[in-house]
Parts: structure tokens; C-alpha cells; sequence
């Protein structure tokens, strides 16, 4: 039997509520009159389990009445998003050692050849632009601290 | 007398050039990212924030403030010009005032919203001058049973309000719970749920969890539907209303102030709410309803100055009582926290310039806006114009650049990231994220009451059932839930959770 979305969110929610209590009861849970470490999320660890409890049962006499599963990724351009987070988590893992210019040049022009296909001159000159406007208003002018990689810019 | 000293120690504070520049600087930014659509004002905001992270506090809630001001009329702006609601509470506006840009007469539209606004703001203000200070004083006779009953009822009635089922909605509120407790514990020094890695210790901050489901979460939800947005090709002319327009929108803009106001102090009100009732009332008064959706100016004087005014009322329950009544004002109670600052009783006591100065620097940025963001309306439609494709990456570096330079940490970016990945999931599977923002920020502070309420009872219940104040919160707390059960009841709590996610 097939679920629907509400019946696997609250799936998701019982695995998430019987790790949070499982993990909490590992620390000193106290009582009630000398509530110590874990006390309050094994509250709240039981709350999401509760929560999520109600919400398979009322999702289960929906899907009885008849509501099915909806489809999350259909007729959405559900790859933009991914190719975004995947940039962005490659961004994470390299500017630190890149420095922020340079990772941050790489991750725009990245997103202007990936997502919007621009041409390669539109987006070279797009993703340098951005990227100077940005040092100069971050680096400079705020003197926000940001990382400056292996060329120390 | 007090209130008089402490409105010119305010105003002392306000107008000093630093202060002002921080205001100036606040309503514009605010202005330009309200006027942004896709960026709603709590990712609005969230970008922002780690822009005034290094400042002193009063600066820092200060600019904030005119943030929040500039937010919600850059939004009014798309609303009218784009059809587009920048934010929940100008859904409305753009009823009637996109078509009153249809029919050549934006200007009027943007005009009597920027007046309209102001005029509230100012009146809502003088009311939160007044209010606070004896409700502070209230409060200040609040024991942790009093508190943690308080906060509860605050968390239940705005997870009430939350779109979608209760029971996901509280699922949100315990997530965020237990992601405020994450982190070392205040009370016995030691670290839960942090699983060895270091960059836990420190909790999580609200932040980047902000910033990733609101901030890039917006972005990868426009991605993937990729609409194209034109601004409305149309000249605008004289931006002052006309004599008739104020005669026609005086007792609105009235009205709207007392409706905005009132609701902006209730968990749960705020903006949107307002803005609906407002326009609700309108055309329910109106002698010539049909001529609301066809380009009413009432429909639009009327809850844009229930918007502004909401803002004031909302600032009395997290100046007094330190309780925020909905997320945005979660957002601001955080920055207050990160700053050193705690927001409630004691911050009138403890920290008069903040209170006082934060009131009165409410009163230049409302007159700042309205002097700056007439003449500026142009600017803001040019700025309306850039393509998509090159606003976004801006916004992601924006974003990635303000979670970096929180605590100069690596670990706050990929907690943004991963949030926006959260935020993006929870929206396909219809959860609203704003009860895990609030219960994230008044987490710690509930479980402190907590444990201090049942230490001081000896885990007895009679603390918070022989306490009439705490009794009476909790009751609520458990009662206004429970109205969902109720068939009238539930369909009407449905509509204004609809409109919510509007």
C-alpha cells in the first residue's frame, strides 16, 4: 500500500522523535523536582514522537478517505535547486582554503553557466563584477573578516 | 515625569549623527530588500542581521528596526507596481492597489500607502509609549511559573496560527525546542546533542537557521518555478494624494491604526492578520463595497496602516514581556539576545538606552521612510527591473557571507546550507517553519522557567495551578488548541492560516 505525503512525514517525524528520546534518556534525566540534562528534550523528544503519532493516524484515515500521494518533484524544475546545493555545499568545503574571491568568483560562474546557460563572456564579466562589488563592500569597506585562502587576497 | 525623562534620554540617543546613519542605513537596505520579490521580510531581515552584528546593541536593534520599517514598505511597493506581494501582509494591498496602477494612478496608490503608513506608525508608536512602561512594571512581578506559562500560551497560539494541520505545526515547535537545547547546558555546564562536534557547543545559532530555510529556501522555491516577473510599464505620476484621496482615506487610515495595533500585541496577530481585518472592515463599512478589488484607495490606505501600526503593537509584548509574537519578532528578540541584551521586565531596569532608544529611533525611521522613500520610488522600480538571474546569485553570496561572518565559522555556513535543504523539503511536505523559529529562540528561555518553577516547587504542580497569571496562560495554552476541534471555529482559524501562507 502505497502512503501519502502526511503518512511519510509522519514516518519521518516517529524516527526523529524515538532517536531524539532514546538519546536524551542516555544523559541524567532527573525528576521532576530536580529536572537535570536530558529532562527537557526527552519533553521535547516525546512531543515530536506524540505529534507525529497523531498526525500518522490522521494521515491514515485521509489516506482511507481516499488522499493519495502526491508527487513532490513532478512537473517542477526540481534540479535548479539541487544543482544550487550542491554549489553551495562545494563553495563551504573550499573557500577556506581558496579564499573568499576566488571560491566565491568559481561559485558564480558556476551558477551562471549551470543554471541560466549564459553565454561564457556574459558570465565571466557577470560573476567578476559581482564578486568585486562584494569584497570591496564586505572585505573593505564593513572589514568583515573573511577568509583569504592560499593567495591571501 | 518618567516617561517624559525617558523619551528625551531616547530621542538623546537617536538623533546622536551615528545613530541616525544607522537608521538611514537600515530603512534603505530594508527598503531595497522588501522591494525584491521572492525575499520575504524575515529572509529580509535574516540577510541583514549579521550586518549589525558587530555594532553596539542600541545601534544594532536600532538599524534593525528601520529594517523591519523599510522591509514592510519595500514590499507595499512590489504589491502596487508587480502584483506581487513582497511579504503576507501586503497580499492584500495588492487587491486593490495594482489596480489602481492599472488605472494610471500608482502614484496616488504609493502616495497614500507611504502617508497612510507613517501616520499609523506614529500613532502606534505614541501608544507603545505609553503602554510599555506600566506593563514592564507588571512584569517585573513575574516569578518562573508566571514565565514559562507565558511562553507556552505565545508557542501554542502562534503554532495555532501556523498553516497546515496542528499536528505539524507542533512537531515544528518541538524541533525547535529541542534545537534550542543543543549546545552546553546553562545551568549544569555540560553539552547535549552535540555528538563530539566542536561547533555545537555553542548552540545553534537562530541565524543561519534563518537564513537557510527563509533566505535560500525562497531562492530554491523561485528556482524551481522560474516565473517571469515584469514591473508594470506604467508613468508614475504626482505621488501626493489628492484632497479627495485624504478625505476618502482619513477615518480608514484610523481605523486601520486602532485594528493594527491592538492585533500587532497578540501572539499571533501582527501584520497579516491586521492587514486582512483591516480590509475586511472596509469594505464591510464602505457604502460602495463593490468597488473594492477594482481599485478602492481605502483598500489600500486602510491596511497598510494597520501593517505599521502592528509593528508598534508587536514591539509591546518583546520590550515588556520579552515575548516575541510571531517570527519576525522571534528574529529580533534573537538579535537583542546575541548582542547580550534580554529582552523582558528587567530591560527597562537594566538597559534604559535600549528601551527608550529603540522607541524613539522608531519615531525618526517612520519619518526617515516617508521622507526618503517617496523621492526614492523610482530607484526602487529600476531596481525591480534587474533580471532574476542576477539577483539571486547576489542574494546567495549576501547570505553565505552573513552566515561566515557570525563567528567567523565555516560551521555556520553549513548549518545555513543544511537548513535550506530542511526548508526546502519541509515546504514540499507542507510544514510552516514558523514555530521552529520561535520555539528555537524562546527554547532556552522556556526550559529555564521550567526547571526553575519545578526546583522551587519541588516538582509540585501547585506552582503553576495556585498561581492565578501562570493558571490562566496555561488554560489558554491548552484550550485555544483545542478550538480546532470545533467546527466554526476550525474553519475560521483555517482561513486566517491560509491567508498566513498566502
Amino acid at each position: 500500500m502505497r502512503v501519502n505525503n502526511d503518512q511519510l512525514s509522519a514516518l519521518i517525524g516517529i524516527a526523529i522523535g524515538a532517536f531524539v528520546v532514546w538519546h536524551a534518556s542516555t544523559y541524567k534525566i532527573g525528576s521532576f523536582s530536580s529536572p537535570q540534562l536530558g529532562f527537557f528534550p526527552l519533553a521535547a523528544g516525546l512531543g515530536i514522537l506524540s505529534f507525529s503519532l497523531f498526525g500518522l493516524v490522521a494521515a491514515s484515515w485521509q489516506a482511507i478517505k481516499g488522499q493519495q500521494w502526491k508527487p513532490l518533484l513532478k512537473e517542477s524544475a526540481w534540479w535548479r535547486p539541487l544543482i544550487v546545493v550542491l554549489l553551495l555545499l562545494a563553495y563551504a568545503a573550499t573557500v577556506e582554503f581558496l579564499g573568499f574571491p576566488i571560491a566565491t568568483w568559481l561559485l558564480l560562474l558556476s551558477l551562471f553557466l549551470a543554471l541560466e546557460q549564459m553565454p561564457l563572456r556574459h558570465a565571466l564579466a557577470a560573476s567578476l563584477l559581482i564578486t568585486g562589488a562584494a569584497h570591496v563592500l564586505f572585505a573593505m569597506l564593513l572589514q568583515v573578516q573573511l577568509p583569504k585562502g592560499i593567495l591571501g587576497l | 515625569m518618567e516617561l517624559f525623562d525617558g523619551l528625551i534620554g531616547g530621542f538623546q540617543i537617536a538623533l546622536t549623527p551615528y545613530n541616525l546613519f544607522f537608521v538611514f542605513v537600515g530603512c534603505v537596505l530594508g527598503t531595497l530588500v522588501g522591494v525584491l520579490p521572492g525575499l520575504g521580510p524575515i529572509g529580509a531581515i535574516a540577510l541583514l542581521l549579521p550586518a549589525t552584528i558587530h555594532l553596539p546593541a542600541v545601534t544594532a536593534i536600532i538599524m534593525l528596526a528601520g529594517i523591519y520599517y523599510g522591509v514592510m514598505y519595500g514590499g507595499s511597493i512590489t504589491s502596487i507596481l508587480m502584483n506581487i506581494p513582497g511579504e503576507a501582509a501586503s497580499v492584500v494591498t495588492c487587491l486593490d492597489g495594482h489596480q489602481m496602477a492599472k488605472q494610471g494612478r500608482a502614484g496616488a496608490a504609493l502616495g497614500i500607502s507611504a502617508f497612510g503608513s507613517f501616520i499609523a506608525g506614529t500613532a502606534g508608536l505614541i501608544a507603545l509609549t505609553v503602554v510599555a512602561p506600566p506593563l514592564g512594571s507588571l512584569a517585573l512581578k513575574f516569578g518562573p511559573a508566571e514565565y514559562f506559562a507565558m511562553l507556552l500560551c505565545a508557542l501554542s497560539i502562534v503554532s495555532y496560527l501556523a498553516s497546515g494541520p496542528l499536528w505539524k505545526a507542533w512537531l515544528m515547535a518541538s524541533l525547535g525546542l529541542l534545537l534550542g537545547s543543543i549546545g552546553i547546558d546553562e545551568i549544569t555546564g555540560s553539552a547535549r546533542f552535540t555528538f563530539g562536534i566542536p561547533a555545537l557547543l555553542d548552540g545553534i545559532n537562530m541565524v543561519p537557521v534563518v537564513m537557510g530555510f527563509f533566505g535560500i529556501g525562497e531562492i530554491l522555491a523561485n528556482l524551481e518555478r522560474r516565473e517571469a516577473n515584469t514591473v508594470l510599464s506604467t508613468k508614475l505620476e504626482s505621488l501626493y494624494p489628492t484632497r479627495k484621496d485624504w478625505a476618502d482615506t482619513a477615518f480608514p487610515i484610523g481605523r486601520g491604526t486602532v485594528i493594527g495595533f491592538v492585533l500587532g500585541i497578540l501572539p499571533g496577530g501582527g501584520a497579516v492578520l491586521s492587514s486582512f481585518l483591516s480590509y475586511a472592515a472596509e469594505k464591510r463599512i464602505s457604502r460602495t463595497p463593490e468597488r473594492f478589488g477594482q481599485g478602492a484607495i481605502e483598500g489600500v490606505a486602510g491596511p497598510e496602516a494597520a501593517n505599521n501600526a502592528s509593528t508598534a503593537g508587536a514591539f509591546v509584548p518583546l520590550l515588556t514581556l520579552g515575548i516575541p509574537t510571531h517570527a519576525l519578532m522571534a528574529l529580533l528578540m534573537g538579535a537583542l539576545i546575541v548582542h547580550g541584551v534580554q529582552p523582558g521586565p528587567l530591560l527597562l531596569k537594566d538597559h534604559p538606552e535600549v528601551f527608550w532608544g529603540t522607541i524613539c529611533s522608531m519615531y525618526v525611521g517612520n519619518f526617515m521612510l516617508l521622507l526618503l522613500n517617496l523621492p526614492l520610488i523610482p530607484l526602487w522600480v529600476r531596481v525591480l527591473s534587474i533580471p532574476y538571474r542576477y539577483m539571486f546569485p547576489t542574494i546567495l553570496v549576501i547570505v553565505l557571507v552573513g552566515a561566515y561572518s557570525l563567528n567567523n565559522s565555516i560551521a555556520d555556513v553549513y548549518i545555513t546550507i543544511i537548513f535550506a535543504i530542511v526548508g526546502y523539503f519541509a515546504r514540499k511536505l507542507e510544514f510552516d517553519a514558523v514555530p521552529l523559529l520561535l520555539a528555537l529562540v524562546l527554547g532556552p528561555l522556556l526550559e529555564a522557567s521550567l526547571r526553575r518553577a519545578l526546583i522551587v516547587s519541588g516538582g509540585s504542580a501547585d506552582i503553576f495551578i495556585n498561581n492565578r497569571i501562570a493558571l490562566v496562560f496555561l488554560v489558554l495554552a491548552i484550550l485555544i488548541p483545542m478550538t480546532a476541534f470545533l467546527p466554526g471555529v476550525a474553519a475560521r482559524a483555517a482561513k486566517i492560516r491560509g491567508m498566513d501562507s498566502a
